[in-house]
């Protein structure tokens, strides 16, 4: 099992505050965190920071922190159901921070058990080093032995991830990469290097997302999808033939990825689950950043809620044509980012909730269905390539800015592009009142969406 | 599986109906057996209807509504209209509503409203 630590830029701007605001000696804190449990990964959560109040901790060179200050966040960690971190500085270290012999006694020895006893989540312990990076480790109950998290990620306009380099070494950039490095330099470069990507829906824009990302250098790259190739996909799914229908289009995708990729250690996983079933989303849970290349409302959802409970920013978009009598009267594509401190999809109109449980009743994908109402509306689903490859483009623009912020801007808002007038213009707006995603945030497997079969996926099996 | 936490059973009571909650998969059927229809020009008329509530409402709307015509209604015709398994004289309207965008709008009187609209047009 890997494990990780997540936290948005807000918590992360709370932590540096305090932490960091007198170098003098060592200080600390707690934090409650809830977990996200993946198919391989583990994620800690970090939701609700617990500043010490006067008289709470002794600072001298080093930090402790009193009884009744422990037992305060023991309990109120009891109370609300959450883990609870132990979070204190290296004000003199620099980068990625070991433990020392008696912090570790202490974590492990004595505070881990007690914790797990109350709490029934084990401890957490963060070390934020003077100069803002953390290193995390955590006590997994029965052993209750030091673990150390291979990676600590801060979500919000963008994603920054500091990665463990006893677990996860810095890659070097490579020959192949060096128009691409010479844009944002050879440090994010080998972040991107390490990033996990999930690749939602392995269809038209899917395919096209995922030949941008290997060519970029991404290492890690999951594509989710149970479909196979059909004659109609051949207009707009890149690199792919006639010899393919009838092939998985995860295999076929890979393939072509395993051609492209730029990174000599790339991996790619395939599955052919929904993110909809328990599975498929425990697996989605394993990466950093997922791309929402699906066209049903219910997958979107979940994405939706994933990247806000569990911290992983979804990258999303959308083709829409309407032909009225063989004419155009409308043609757009529009890209959006979401995920806390940003406007969710739902409240952005990229998903429609008055449509998920129809969808979960299985008519989204149903012939029938469809063939009914294309007698009353007409053709439905028109797509074109060009359009294909330029929302994959606008996507992984946006990705571009979250993971190097080079744009100095984050967040590039919902993009969309208007056949007619030729622009793209961007929206930049947060979540509408009573949103029931921004009360999510980091919120983890104690919000979990629901889940259950996906009846489009049994079909397309049969 | 249990009832929905956002007790859509509370506001039918609420509002003077005796229902039946029956389980079909992922959701529960709000049953009412005797529906008068308030308005519009079946007003008056009584039929049964079927509220399909999902297990994450009110965050994602219901879809559709059981209906048993009792003769008050032509067929209507809409893509995904089926026989409903509430029984042999009960049809699914396919219907979805509109607005779910504005969380304002996630509570079961918003959705009922709905439904009453589906009544008076068909």
């Amino acid at each position: 099992m890997e494990y990780n630590i997540a936290m948005t830029e807000s918590t992360n701007k709370i932590l540096n505050d305090f932490l960091l605001k007198d170098l003098k000696d060592e200080e600390i804190c707690f934090a409650i965190w809830y977990p996200t449990d993946g198919k391989t990964r583990f994620t800690v959560l970090l939701q609700e920071v617990i500043l010490p109040k006067n008289g709470d901790r002794v600072r001298h060179g080093n930090v402790s922190a009193l009884p009744q200050y422990v037992d305060r966040v023991k309990e109120y960690a009891r109370v609300k159901g959450g883990g609870v971190a132990m979070i204190h500085t290296h004000p003199s270290g620099n980068g990625f921070q070991g433990v020392s012999g008696p912090d570790l006694h202490y974590e492990q020895d004595i505070l881990s058990r007690e914790i797990f006893g109350i709490t029934g989540l084990p401890l957490v312990g963060v070390t934020l080093a003077g100069d803002g990076v953390w290193s995390a480790r955590i006590y997994p109950p029965k052993l209750f032995k030091i673990q150390w998290c291979s990676a600590v990620r801060i979500v919000g306009k963008n994603i920054t991830i500091q990665f463990n380099p006893k677990i996860m070494p810095a890659p070097k950039p490579n020959e192949k990469q060096i128009r691409t490095t010479s844009v944002w330099g050879n440090e994010k470069q080998s972040d991107i290097m390490r990033l996990k990507v999930g690749i939602i829906g392995s269809g038209s824009v899917g395919s096209a997302v995922g030949e941008i990302l290997v060519r970029m250098g991404i290492g890690d790259v999951l594509l989710m999808d149970y479909d196979i190739v059909k004659i109609h996909n051949l207009d707009r799914m890149n690199n792919v033939t006639v010899e393919d229908v009838g092939k998985r289009k995860i295999d076929v995708i890979e393939r072509n990825l395993k051609k492209s990729t730029t990174n000599d250690k790339f991996v790619c996983k395939k599955s052919t689950n929904s993110v909809v079933e328990n599975d498929g989303y425990k697996e989605a849970l394993d990466y950093d950043i997922i791309f929402s290349c699906v066209d049903r409302p219910w997958p979107r959802q979940v994405l939706n809620h994933i990247s806000y409970a569990c911290l992983i920013p979804v990258i999303d978009g959308g083709i829409t044509f309407k032909i009225e009598k063989g004419k155009l009267i409308h043609g757009m594509y529009r890209a959006q980012t979401v995920g806390p401190e940003r406007a969710c999809m739902s409240c952005l109109g990229a998903v429609d909730l008055g449509q998920v449980q129809m969808d979960r009743d299985g008519m989204f994908d149903d012939p029938e269905y469809i063939k009914n109402q294309e007698k009353v509306n007409g053709p439905s689903r028109q797509n074109i390539m060009p359009f294909v490859f330029a929302l994959a483009g606008l996507e992984t623009i946006q990705f571009s800015e979250l993971v190097t912020n080079i744009g100095r801007n984050g967040d590039l808002g919902q993009q969309s592009y208007n056949y007619y007038t030729g622009e793209i213009i961007p929206k930049h707006q947060s979540c509408l009142e009573g949103c029931d995603y921004a009360k999510k945030i980091a919120f983890g497997d104690t919000q979990k969406p629901f889940l259950d079969v996906d009846k489009s996926r049994l079909r397309e099996l049969e | 599986m249990n009832e929905i936490k956002h007790d859509f059973g509370v506001f039918l009571k609420e509002n003077g109906f005796s229902y039946e909650s029956i389980p079909d998969g992922n959701i529960f059927i709000y049953k009412i057996s005797e529906y008068k229809i308030p308005s519009g020009r079946y007003a008056g008329k009584v039929v049964g209807i079927g509220i399909p509530m999902p297990p994450d409402f009110p965050s994602v709307a219901p879809y559709g509504l059981h209906v048993k015509s009792n003769g008050v209604f032509t067929e209507p015709i809409a893509a995904g209209d089926k026989q409903s398994i509430l029984g042999a004289d009960w049809k699914f309207w396919s219907r979805s509503v509109n607005n779910w965008v504005d969380p304002q709008n996630h509570n079961c009187q918003y959705y009922f409203d709905h439904v009453n609209r589906w009544l008076e047009v068909s």
